[in-house]
């Protein structure tokens, strides 16, 4: 009788027990891909990184663990390390790739399985589907009709293009689009020279520089250094004349190669200058003084993904389903870096802002 | 003393055990922790040794490419040829700049270089080195090529004005670091200064960047980085030297290794030891807690009364256990031997507190519940035993009874407790318990008070007893008591109220007497009968005051007048008083009073009065012979007096009656006369001072009476009695007026009064006399006539004396202009209380009736400053005839006569006596003087004697003749 009753009182203790840790235990933990080029000695892949860090850190109470998904930016290989993520149970990532990536790998996000939210690939293929692929960027038309509308501004008649190779889902879109309305305009002469931006010679675009240009648009999906480079070698031939980069183009890293052709350069950006946005410039100070690095802009949008998916955490939607329903059914978002705002197919517009003191924004 | 926290065994054993196994785990803890670290330590500083050598290396490789850097810029600009430069491998690059740090000539080229003349390297971190060039740095930090995006190292150096910049192409490195990582099992890693991995040993392992700022701190085996599915403990290595830092990932499989191994050997150990304890355990349990727990069972067994039986000691395996378990049970047995002696013992005591009809009972003062209480209880209450020890003690009282009860018993053991009462003391107290047929029962319940030493708790063991029966009998007695004090209440008011009445009218006739005997005209056969009115009366006074003293005391109203007085004159007084009859009756009367203290203090009146009769006894019946008075001192402040005679003597048989009021012996049934109150006074009053009357007699032979008496002596001389004054006569002429109002509501109590007055009232008068007949006159009298003297009856109709008397004394302090009134109280009353309250309303004397002229004459001098004038001394009839010549003389009076006188005074008819004594004229003064003061005496003895005597003598004569 009194064996009987002290296992009863062993098992009440372990029942109560459990039942206190069910109600006070700490919501579990959820798993984030974030979708990066974790290339070594690179700023991009290392940036959303430690973005992702900096995140976690400042917000110790986040249900959110990083798990790095890295593709290389290379889209044979974006669906199986994603795919991979999945199987090990991610079912929300963060991308940061580029377009051709986003592309080759949307149909892993056509149902709810995951969700992803990328801040980087503003392919229009992309654009206006019921998915689970959510985009806080705007799409390439829209980008590049803004840069249009800015170019058409400029002084000047004789613009040159070069188009990076190495991203034509992106770029041939943004080519498009920006031709169209530039041309739409009537004052601008486009000459149009594709090229790989990673293998630029400059003995092959001595010649081609050399003809008289009134501006350069380098439309490159992503920074790569020899984007200064050539900013330099036009800058060398036509000191005066401007050179417009794209938003992704968007790296303290041009610092290093563009030499003097930096005061030349003006930035397409979806973000306002620093100076003109104290909580954006207060982030990278943070940023800068925790990993001793400026980190590039595709950063923010990552800050601001993680945002979006731990308010939704917060509010104990665990579920990509239930994670897209929330974000879709309010119409702006104010995250700390700025607003954002869904349209029914999880697609954003954006207001585009044209940086032209680099040093200051980059430094 | 100290405090000992109680537990089992086992529970102590368990203790002790865990915190052995605890100590056994933090010491081999603390050690595992120092091995690990200090393998750690080596471990690490192994690998911080690859990481130096590879820096060795690598530093070497730079030192070279400075080198020829510098011997490059030696050159002239004409040999610069392509053999020429294709010497300095080192270099993949090799510029000469501006001063805007433009390149101004490409001496040699990396294949698909994206710099081109005119590229100026102003920019970032290499536009940074190469404006310190010559001040800090030879060589750049690691960084990405300009040319091809490699990881690179520039070095410039200024030589003739010129700056010449270099670039080493580190790709070569990447395989060295790869080779030598994989030798190693620790990738190697170049890594720029804000933390990006320029160049990684192991590619696959995808760290594009170290967090400097945490990595940087010392590392241990705590810190780790996962990558490639495996735990690293990054190791940086700051040497600025090359340009990069060093960065060694260090797998933790080998410390994992190590520490699950240790781990794995401690927790064998603990898992060891606790599988050793738990074992022990186990058989400690079965050998020795076990049979001792067996033990406790059988013991508690024994404690319940149950004898545990016979068993064996073949499980116990232990001589200590066995040798408990032997003397166990042979403690057992003798356990059982003594309970069954007990249980006989209280089988025996069982069958006679429950063949007792008195109920024996024991109760918990504690609980206030019985603890046992025999079956006769229902005999006696109707209460069963089992209802009774159900409930609390006061069950069934009432809550003032409960609280009162409960309270006694609490005070009888606190006082047992204190040591105020002994333990073996018994209460004996009567209760009225109640009945279960509410009813009660008187009984008699003796308790003792124990401590019990098993609970420390106070028990009351006792005896309660059916006092029905005794009760009633109590009460009847009590009743018959009542009634007879009663009665006797009543006699005693019933004499008082004749000791008013009588001495009322015996205040007119001595009163009146009184004055008679004053008038000077009164010839001698007036003057004759006037004393035989006067003695008569002062006999029947005497008699009533005996009766009344008997019936005070029987009443228990007779109390002591303790006052100092002078012993030796009352010893004399005594002498003197009967020394003439003793003579006259031919006896010795001896006084023998030695060593006494000359004052002392008691009831000097009573003590006169036994001394007075029972020497007045003695002379009475004592023929011939003797008769002593010894008084001598005896122990301390006690005098013993004894009286003895020889005379008649008493009877055994009435000895046990001598004391008896009303009660006379046969002799003096005999010699006639008194009324048997005499000893039976004497008795009393002796027993009221203290002492104790006893009585020695051999009948022919004498007797003899004896007391002691605490006589204590005081210092202070007693009063003087103002003794022998002479009759007052008449007041002084010419003294100031005295008005004396005389209240009285009987005419014949105010007339002797005032005719006393009048008497000796001079002319011209002195005194103003007015009567009142009751209180309201007196007081209306007092207000308008102001007497001096007041003489007030006390029972009286309309107004008492004590109402009268409190008024007048309330207006005489009301009014301090008036007179100052005496008022002497006048009481016929008997109480010696009544005199008191007199005096408490206001009285200034009290006179009892029947009054005494002199007393009064002697009050009025003292109090109201009257001066009387008194008689010149007339000395008393001088008897000088002895007893034989008395005889002689009857002998020769005529034989008529003398047998009339001998039948008078055989019936003791003192009028026939006075008669015949007057009939004797005055032919022979001498024996006429004699028989008169006998007869005025009634002293009947004294004709006996004389008769006996004439008798005898007439006998002799005969014989002879």
């Amino acid at each position: 009788m009194k064996k009987i009753a002290l296992w009863s009182a062993l098992l009440a203790i372990l029942a109560a027990s459990l039942l206190l840790w069910r109600q006070w235990r700490l919501p579990p933990p959820i798993p984030v891909g974030v979708v990066a080029w974790l290339a070594s000695a690179a700023v991009v892949g290392s940036s959303e990184m430690n973005a992702a860090d900096l995140f976690l850190e400042e917000h110790p109470l986040s249900r959110i663990r990083v798990r790095p998904v890295d593709d290389q930016w290379q889209a044979d290989k974006t669906v199986p390390a994603i795919a991979a993520a999945m199987g090990e149970g991610v079912r929300f990532f963060v991308s940061t790739h580029p377009s051709k990536c986003a592309v080759a790998s949307i149909q892993l996000f056509a149902d709810s399985r995951a969700l992803l939210i990328n801040t980087a690939s503003t392919s229009p293929a992309l654009t206006g589907k019921d998915d689970y692929f959510l985009r806080i960027v705007a799409d390439a038309p829209q980008e590049q009709r803004a840069i249009a509308r800015y170019v058409d501004q400029l002084p000047g008649t004789r613009i040159l293009v070069l188009q990076d190779e190495g991203n034509l889902p992106y770029t041939d879109p943004a080519f498009q689009a920006f031709s169209a309305e530039l041309q739409s305009r009537g004052q601008w002469q486009i000459v149009h020279r594709p090229l790989m931006v990673a293998n630029f010679n400059p003995d092959e675009f001595h010649s081609i520089m050399a003809e008289p240009y009134d501006a350069l648009y380098i439309l490159a999906g992503s920074f790569q250094a020899a984007i200064g480079n050539i900013a330099q070698l036009f800058h060398h031939l036509h000191p005066a004349a401007p050179i417009l980069l794209t938003p992704w183009a968007r790296s303290p890293a041009i610092l290093e190669t563009a030499g003097p052709a930096i005061d030349r350069i003006i930035l397409p950006s979806q973000y306002p200058a620093r100076r003109d946005a104290p909580a954006i410039d207060a982030y990278f100070r943070r940023f800068h003084a925790r990993f001793g690095y400026q980190p590039h802009a595709m950063t923010i949008g990552v800050w601001q993904a993680l945002e979006l998916l731990d308010q939704s955490f917060s509010r104990g939607y665990d579920t990509p389903a239930q994670v897209k329903h929330y974000l879709l059914s309010l119409p702006i978002y104010q995250t700390s870096l700025g607003p954002i705002a869904f349209d029914p197919n999880g697609d954003v517009s954006r207001t585009f802002y044209f940086i032209q003191d680099l040093k200051q924004e980059l430094q | 003393m100290t405090w000992l926290r109680r537990t089992t065994f086992w529970h102590y054993t368990l203790f002790l055990e865990i915190a052995s196994l605890t100590l056994t785990t933090a010491i081999l803890f603390v050690a595992v922790w120092f091995t690990l670290s200090g393998m750690n330590g080596k471990y690490l500083d192994l690998r911080r040794a690859d990481a130096a050598r590879v820096h060795l290396f690598l530093a070497s490789h730079l030192d070279a490419a400075r080198a020829s850097l510098a011997a490059f810029a030696d050159l002239p600009e004409a040999e610069c040829t392509p053999a020429v430069l294709s010497l300095f491998s080192a270099f993949s690059d090799i510029y000469r700049l501006d001063p805007e740090l433009r390149v101004q000539r490409i001496y040699k080229a990396a294949p698909g270089s994206k710099v081109f003349v005119g590229y100026a390297f102003s920019g970032g971190k290499l536009g940074g080195y190469l404006t310190s060039v010559g001040q800090r740095n030879d060589l750049s930090e690691i960084m990405r090529g300009h040319e091809n995006d490699a990881p690179s190292v520039y070095f410039a150096i200024r030589s003739a004005g010129i700056l010449y910049l270099g670039r080493l192409d580190l790709s070569y490195v990447q395989n060295f670091l790869t080779q030598f990582s994989r030798f190693s099992g620790t990738p190697l890693m170049l890594v720029a200064k804000d933390g990006f991995v320029m160049l990684s040993g192991d590619p696959t392992l995808h760290i594009p960047t170290l967090d400097l700022k945490y990595w940087e701190e010392t590392p241990n085996s705590g810190s780790t980085l996962s990558a490639g599915n495996r735990r690293w403990i990054p190791m940086i290595v700051a040497v600025d030297t090359i340009g990069a830092k060093i960065a060694i990932l260090i797998p933790t499989e080998l410390l994992d290794t190590q520490r699950n191994a240790l781990l794995i050997f401690m927790g064998a150990f603990l898992g060891g030891l606790i599988l050793l304890v738990v074992v022990k355990n186990r058989r400690l349990n079965r050998l020795v807690m076990q049979p001792m727990a067996a033990f406790a069972e059988k013991m508690g067994d024994l404690e319940q009364g149950r004898w545990p039986g016979q068993d064996d000691d073949q499980n116990v395996r232990f001589a200590e256990l066995i040798s408990i378990h032997n003397r166990f049970r042979s403690m057992a047995q003798a356990i059982a031997q003594r309970e069954q002696s007990l249980r006989e013992s209280e089988q025996k005591y069982r069958l006679l507190t429950e063949s007792m009809k008195d109920v024996v009972w024991a109760l918990d003062i504690a609980t206030m519940r019985f603890l046992y209480c025999s079956p006769s209880v229902t005999g006696l209450r109707g209460f069963t035993p089992e209802e009774v020890m159900a409930e609390p003690v006061d069950a069934a009282l009432t809550p003032a009874a409960a609280d009162s009860l409960k309270a006694l018993l609490r005070d009888r053991a606190a006082a047992l407790l204190s040591g105020q009462q002994a333990a073996d003391h018994f209460y004996i107290d009567e209760v009225e318990q109640p009945r279960k047929d509410g009813t009660t029962v008187w009984t008699e319940v003796i308790t003792t008070y124990c401590r019990n030493e098993r609970t420390g708790q106070v028990e009351v063991r006792g005896v309660t007893r059916d006092l029905t029966e005794r009760k009633q009998a109590e009460e009847k007695l009590a009743a018959a008591k009542e009634a007879a004090e009663a009665a006797n209440r009543a006699k005693s008011m019933f004499l008082a109220n004749m000791s008013h009445e009588i001495r009322t009218p015996m205040n007119a006739i001595l009163g009146f007497t009184q004055v008679l005997a004053r008038d000077p005209d009164l010839k001698g056969a007036q003057r004759n009968s006037l004393t035989t009115i006067a003695r008569s009366g002062e006999h029947l006074l005497t008699l009533i005051n005996d009766i009344l003293d008997m019936s005070k005391i029987e009443a228990g109203r007779m109390t002591l007048a303790e006052s100092p007085f002078d012993l030796h004159r009352l010893i004399a007084e005594t002498e003197a008083f009967f020394g003439k009859p003793a003579c006259d009756r031919g006896l010795a009367l001896s006084v023998e009073a030695s060593g006494l203290p000359r004052t002392v203090a008691g009831d000097e009146m009573k003590l006169r009065q036994v001394l007075i009769n029972l020497v007045g006894n003695a002379v009475k019946f004592t023929l011939a012979g003797r008769v002593a008075l010894r008084v001598e001192p005896f122990a301390a402040a006690a005098i013993r007096f004894s009286v003895s005679d020889t005379g008649v003597g008493i009877s055994p048989a009435e000895m046990a009656r001598l004391f008896k009021p009303f009660s006379q012996t046969l002799s003096g049934r005999a010699v006639a006369g008194g009324t048997g109150l005499g000893l039976a006074l004497s008795h009393q009053f002796v027993r009221l001072m203290g002492g104790v009357l006893t009585a020695q007699s051999t009948p022919g032979e004498g007797s003899c009476f004896s007391f002691t008496l605490p006589l204590p002596s005081v210092t202070a001389g007693a009063p003087q009695t103002d003794r022998g004054v002479f009759p007052t006569v008449a007041l002084e002429p010419g003294q100031p007026v005295c008005r004396v109002l005389i209240v009285d509501d009987l005419p014949d109590n105010r007339a002797p009064l005032r005719a006393l007055l009048e008497r000796v009232n001079p002319q011209p008068p002195v005194l103003e006399v007015r009567e009142a007949a009751d209180g309201r006159e007196a007081v209306a009298l007092w207000e308008v006539w102001q007497p001096h003297v007041v003489l007030m009856d006390m029972r009286m109709p309309v107004m008492s004396g004590q109402d009268a008397t409190r008024r007048i004394k309330a207006q005489m302090a009301a009014r301090p202009a008036t007179v100052r009134s005496l008022v002497v109280a006048l009481t016929a009353s008997a109480f010696d209380e009544n005199r008191d309250d007199f005096l408490a309303c206001g009285c200034d004397e009290c006179v009892c009736k029947p009054f005494l002229a002199d007393a009064l004459f002697d009050l009025l001098a003292r109090r109201a400053g009257l001066r009387f004038v008194r008689a010149a001394a007339v000395p008393p009839p001088r008897l000088s005839l002895s007893a034989d010549e008395l005889a002689g003389r009857l002998a020769a009076r005529p034989e008529q006569w003398r047998t009339a006188l001998s039948d008078a005074v055989d019936l003791g008819d003192c009028g026939r006596i006075t008669a015949l004594v007057e009939q004797l004229g005055d032919g022979d003064a001498a024996l006429r003087a004699a028989l008169e003061q006998w007869a005025y005496n009634y002293d009947v003895e004294a004709f006996v004697s004389l008769l006996q005597r004439n008798v005898a003598g007439t006998s002799e004569h005969g014989l002879t003749s």
